[in-house]
């Protein structure tokens, strides 16, 4: 024992200062370690609280294995549920009742424009169409539209859609795509569906109906564009079974090629110089069938005019020539003078100017009379001319006067 | 004893976190998930040794002596001819370019696998497979099958499912499932879209002077039947009051046996009666009678003598 070697009671002293330094922050680590096992508990506990909005449903997968919870593989009420952490358990909500629209534009001259309203104005208007720069439909008669199309629809079921359409959002980190570019999952399998569904449609119409957007079918029945492609899309929909329900397939916009449209102006405006024209003859046909209706009319009130006045008229001389005749056969001369003498008084009443001549033996003689308008002489008076017109009467001794003779 | 469980008591949180810890690290060296969408193949040194998995976890030996492959088996869409366009020849040989898309799944993992491994290169297989059953069933049917304003002739269907049908074998090899096969565009050559601009517009043109031509037609057709009317109208009330008047001659006609009582008298009351209408209806008339004419030949010699005289001439001029 003589032999160990004396340790100074100063470095005692240092070690077990640093010891006591190294158990304390142990301690601290120790305690600093039971808080994170108490945090790592509670948020193990309150983290897989999860509940299922109104417009959503969800599905649980437990190791990757889809589980019923509650008994229902789709989780659809709105209450409270609880899961283990990721990655034993999943939850995957899908906005099942949330309406989404997908828009195509390939059909559309740029696909890559922005705005679709109808305010955008028409395309523009290339001398040519490339394929793959330009987006065109092809109609039944083989002429160049273009449009762009929508369709609103929902997730009519949950699993069925996630479980078959690829999600975009799954896709590994490396082949993840951008907005602009296009995906592979759901999105891009309903727009390229209703791509084929217009495209298949759209190839079995007129130009003509497909810019008024209904046709008339064989049947007589009217055909609007926009629920024949919805039938289509609805039917391809339903073959593939994407577990959607379509609310709505809308025709945004539709216009031809640029450089046909002043083309098409001019057919509107020919069809609307055509109903002008229908119309311009309809108005000249009602009044035709007014002024002949109203002569017409005219025509037959003369007609039952003449009838009432003939009938009154015969009636009345009838009666009067009874009357006479029953007076004349009393005394024929009396009677004949009486009228006769009534008659020229009547006549001699409404006469203006009558002249009476002697009646000469012989019973021939001539008189002149000078007709027409009195002849104006400049500086004299109307009143003047008017007292020459006054003296002017037949003469009979032969002088010439102005007018005619009888 | 005591001293190990005063250890334990004492130390219980780097005990527990330990555990977790050595659990965790066990875990994902040892096990993994399978997917409800997706498909997973074990492989040993690299060589598959298992790849029907039913979803949930499952073991395996720590890499590098077992490795999974995962891959979606859910559908994907691929859109041929992004970027580059090709014309197909219809069988009465029109130029066309048709846009294709196909939804495909992994069908067989284990080919899919060995065949193409990832989904770019899936891709790439299905552009060329695609792009040669296109070319060879499209070679097979008309435009009119692809455009028509016949519905019943548009078989746009059925040239889709041909071509599905076509590729299914040869996508099979790869693992690849052709769900469907589908156009997302049918248009032209730029070439040919000129000519068709230059059809439109003369079809544009031929509709427009038709509109013009065919409004002035029916406008005058509308005109004529209305005049035809019109005149029908007229005739038709000439006629009914042809008829009218005649009633009343009729009338007239039964009224006149009365005057063949005494026609000459009659005749001379008529001669009065006419006489004093003409009369009525002249304001500017004159009249020049001789004195033979009653009353007037009291005027004459010898009026005091009451002798009857029947009637007198009476002359009349027209007005002056």
């Amino acid at each position: 024992m003589s032999g160990r070697t004396a340790v100074p009671a100063q470095d005692y002293d240092s070690v077990g200062e640093g010891m006591q330094y190294l158990v304390g922050m142990l301690r601290f680590l120790f305690f600093g370690l039971r808080i994170l096992i108490a945090v790592v508990f509670v948020a193990l506990v309150f983290g897989g609280v999860f509940s299922v909005e109104e417009h959503e449903e969800a599905m649980l997968f437990h190791f990757g294995k889809l589980t019923p919870k509650d008994g229902e593989r789709v989780i659809t009420s709105g209450d409270w549920y609880w899961a283990w952490p990721y990655p034993i358990d999943e939850v995957r909500k899908i906005p099942a009742q949330r309406s989404v629209t997908v828009t195509s534009r390939q059909f559309w001259l740029k696909e890559k424009e922005t705005g679709i309203d109808s305010d955008e104005g028409e395309p523009d208007a290339p001398d040519k169409l490339t394929p793959g720069e330009h987006g065109y439909l092809v109609t039944g008669d083989a002429n160049i539209v273009h449009m762009i199309w929508t369709v609103t629809y929902r997730v009519s079921d949950a699993e069925q859609y996630y479980l078959t359409l690829f999600d975009d959002s799954e896709a590994a980190p490396g082949h993840r795509h951008s907005n602009d570019e296009t995906k592979r999952g759901a999105e891009a399998i309903i727009r390229s569906v209703l791509d084929s569904a217009v495209l298949s449609e759209v190839g079995a119409w007129s130009i003509e109906d497909i810019l008024v957007l209904s046709r008339t079918l064989q049947d007589g029945v009217r055909q609007s564009l926009s629920e024949a492609v919805q039938a289509r899309f609805e039917a391809k929909a339903d073959k593939l079974m994407l577990g959607i329900a379509v609310q709505q397939v809308s025709l945004e916009a539709v216009a031809p090629p640029g450089v046909t449209a002043e083309a098409f102006r001019e057919v509107i405006a020919a069809a609307h110089d055509h109903r002008t024209e229908i119309d311009r003859a309809r108005a000249y046909s009602d009044r035709a069938r007014a002024d002949a209706e109203a002569k017409a009319s005219k025509i037959l009130a003369d007609a039952r005019a003449y009838r009432t006045r003939v009938e009154g008229s015969i009636k009345a001389d009838s009666a009067y020539f009874a009357k006479v005749l029953d007076e004349y056969n009393k005394n024929p001369d009396t009677m004949l003078v009486a009228l006769h003498t009534n008659a020229i008084e009547d006549l001699l009443n409404k006469v203006k100017t009558k002249y009476v001549v002697h009646a000469k033996d012989g019973g021939r003689q001539e008189i002149r009379l000078k007709l027409g308008p009195p002849v104006k002489v400049p500086g004299r008076t109307d009143e003047a001319d008017d007292e020459d017109s006054a003296d002017d009467g037949p003469e009979d001794d032969g002088e010439d006067a102005e007018g005619g003779d009888i | 004893m005591e001293e190990k469980n005063s250890f334990a008591l004492q130390h219980w949180p780097a005990l527990v976190m330990g555990c977790v810890v050595a659990v965790i690290f066990t875990a994902v060296l040892v096990a993994f998930t399978v997917k409800e969408t997706e498909h997973a193949i074990k492989m040993r040194f690299g060589k598959a040794v298992k790849a029907d998995y039913e979803p949930g976890l499952k073991l395996k030996w720590p890499y590098p002596i077992e490795d999974v492959w995962h891959h979606d088996k859910r559908q994907q869409c691929y859109e041929l001819g992004k970027g580059h366009i090709e014309q197909c020849q219809t069988a009465d040989e029109y130029q066309v370019v048709i846009t294709t898309y196909v939804l495909w799944k992994v069908g067989d993992p284990l080919r899919f696998l060995e065949a193409v491994n990832t989904t770019a290169e899936a891709e790439n297989k299905l552009n060329d497979v695609v792009r040669d059953g296109r070319k060879t069933v499209i070679g097979r049917h008309s435009l009119g099958e692809l455009i028509n304003t016949d519905p019943a002739k548009v078989r746009i269907a059925d040239i889709e499912d041909e071509i599905k049908a076509a590729i299914s074998p040869r996508a099979d090899r790869y693992g690849i499932e052709v769900v469907k096969v589908g156009f997302k565009h049918i248009g032209f050559p730029a070439e040919v879209s000129e000519k068709v601009f230059e059809r439109m517009k003369a079809e544009r043109k031929r509709k427009s002077d038709k509109f013009r031509a065919e409004g002035k037609r029916d406008g005058q057709k509308i005109r004529d039947e209305a005049d035809v009317k019109a005149n029908e109208i007229l005739t038709k009330a000439e006629a009914e009051a042809q008829s009218i008047r005649a009633e009343g001659d009729q009338v007239a006609a039964q009224s006149y046996a009365e005057f063949s009582r005494n026609p000459e008298l009659a005749k001379f009351l008529r001669k009065l009666q006419s006489l004093r209408k003409t009369l009525a209806e002249s304001e500017d008339m004159t009249l020049i009678i001789d004195t033979n004419t009653p009353p007037f030949d009291l005027l004459k010699p010898g009026a005091t003598d009451l002798k009857v005289e029947s009637t007198g001439n009476a002359q009349s001029g027209g007005g002056k």
